[in-house]
């Protein structure tokens, strides 16, 4: 699975479930810390659509944590101030690069798949209530 | 006359700052940051929105402290701001990855996608409602038989343009931004500049100026909003630069894309005879409309001047409407001045006197 699925599932729909793995299986991976969490600013690169260039928007709030078994680098970056959620991302980018637990990490990755399709789905017919829908207007 | 330096006041200030400490609450109204995050979420998307800075905990935290204020709140930001190391650069976001909880046309009514009002107080009598209360409960409403939508995979309304041959959609143009808080505008300003700071700019300077724009001190001409979408866009970097992105968050943006119909003399050769549409750009931190369509209005002024135009006049612009800016140098008035105010009394005095 792709940085940009896991870790997207991760943070966005599994907080508690990224935690908890870590709790449980920290002892049994081992690791040094390179860096721990620490704050620090990520850069918006947007592109605008007027004339197709890039501009920066502004710094979003990112908590980082770097990890690593020999040389195998695990790497946690998490908007806002979270420095649970960004060691424990880290640890499971580290799992995810050196192979190991991988059965456990797609069973999670499984469960918030459906996690993240249920709480689409919901959310989208929220929003939706307040499409408007014009033949209605001459009723 | 000479002059003499002189020091005083430490304790008169001390007894200030505690004055003020001091006068802040009554006792057990205190609110936390978090009652702030909770209920006060348009100041906070304006705070956030001026000080070039997202996070919400944060923007709570300095409408507290100060008291409201928000460009005191929006400066405590910024300094905060300083004292964080830049750790990363996202890779190229893409609003069309948005995904949208509102998006109106005013061009369109049956644009591609539908108009989804969202949240808005914009269909709500502006009328003082102490009853109002903040809850959790369901939307009422008809969900739409066609849901099955994507809300992170909307068109966009100035492909329906393209697809009509109404506007031409420019190569892309790759070229690494410059950034503001590294080093100054110059002028003139680079388009990357001019984007930067105007959604980085205080709310009301930018409407204000966005409202002298259409009035008639520049392009003059009333804008028609093509699309303003508010959603949840995903940011993402890449620190091994091999594609292979990391998700790190969603932040809350506002965009607006307002169709200019292009004059004459702007297009070339063999299209000179015909109309087509530009676009202006607005795209701001968190539910800020009306900012984002002025700053779209202001965007296509600087990009395509008319002339003496104060609007279109980029040093004149840029340079005004930053919220530290100008409201340190206006509120720095009020701090001593005495020599240099001697110095102009002396002078007036001497005038005075030789008239005399």
């Amino acid at each position: 699975m792709k940085k940009k699925r896991w870790s997207q599932l991760f943070i966005k729909y599994g907080r508690d479930e990224a935690v908890q793995f870590f709790d449980t299986y920290q002892s049994v991976v081992p690791y040094d810390i390179i860096s721990e969490p620490t704050e620090g600013l990520t850069m918006i690169k947007v592109r605008e659509h007027a004339e197709n260039s890039l501009f920066y928007m502004g710094e979003v709030l990112v908590t980082e944590t770097k990890i690593r078994q020999n040389q195998t680098v695990g790497l946690g970056v998490v908007k806002g101030s979270d420095a649970e959620l960004s060691m424990a991302a880290s640890f499971i980018d580290l799992c995810l690069s050196l192979g190991t637990l991988d059965e456990e990490l797609a069973e999670i990755l499984e469960a918030l798949e459906i996690k993240e399709y249920v709480y689409t789905e919901n959310r989208t017919k929220e929003i939706l209530k307040t499409k408007v829908d014009f033949d209605m207007m001459t009723e | 006359m000479g002059y003499v330096a002189v020091k005083g006041g430490t304790k008169a200030i001390q007894a200030s700052v505690d004055m003020y400490k001091n006068k802040k609450y009554i006792p057990g109204m205190e609110i936390s940051a978090e009652h702030v995050k909770a209920n006060m979420n348009q100041l906070i998307n304006q705070v956030m929105s001026e000080a070039s800075l997202y996070d919400r905990e944060l923007a709570s935290h300095a409408i507290k402290q100060a008291e409201g204020n928000m460009e005191e709140a929006v400066f405590l930001l910024r300094a905060h701001r300083s004292t964080l190391p830049r750790l990363y650069y996202s890779t190229v976001t893409n609003t069309r990855e948005m995904f949208v909880e509102r998006r109106v046309s005013a061009s369109f009514k049956d644009i591609p996608g539908g108009q989804i009002l969202g949240a808005s107080p914009d269909f709500t009598h502006r009328l003082l409602d102490d009853s109002v209360t903040y809850g959790s409960e369901e939307t009422e409403g008809d969900i739409p038989p066609d849901y099955n939508y994507e809300l992170n995979n909307l068109p966009k309304v100035i492909d329906y343009l393209e697809s009509e041959g109404l506007f031409t959609k420019e190569p892309e143009d790759n070229s690494t931004p410059d950034d503001i808080t590294k080093r100054s505008i110059e002028f003139p300003s680079s388009r990357s500049e001019r984007l930067q700071s105007l959604t980085r700019g205080q709310t009301g300077a930018v409407t204000s100026l966005g409202y002298v724009e259409i009035r008639g001190y520049g392009y003059s001409s009333h804008p028609n909003i093509g699309e303003v979408r508010v959603g949840q866009q995903p940011v993402h970097i890449d620190p091994a630069g091999d594609g292979d992105a990391y998700y790190i968050g969603d932040v809350e943006l506002t965009e607006v894309e307002a169709f200019m119909p292009a004059d004459e003399a702007e297009t070339a050769g063999e299209r000179a005879h015909e109309k087509t549409f530009k676009i202006g750009y607005g795209l701001t931190f968190g539910q800020n409309e009306t900012k984002t369509i002025a700053m779209s209005v202001l965007d296509y002024s600087l990009s395509h001047p008319a002339e003496a135009s104060p609007t279109a006049d980029d040093e004149f612009v840029l340079l005004h409407i930053d919220s530290v800016e100008s409201t340190g140098f206006i509120s720095h008035l009020k701090l001593p001045h005495y020599v240099t105010f001697q110095s102009v009394l002396d002078r007036v005095r001497q005038t005075k006197g030789g008239r005399d």
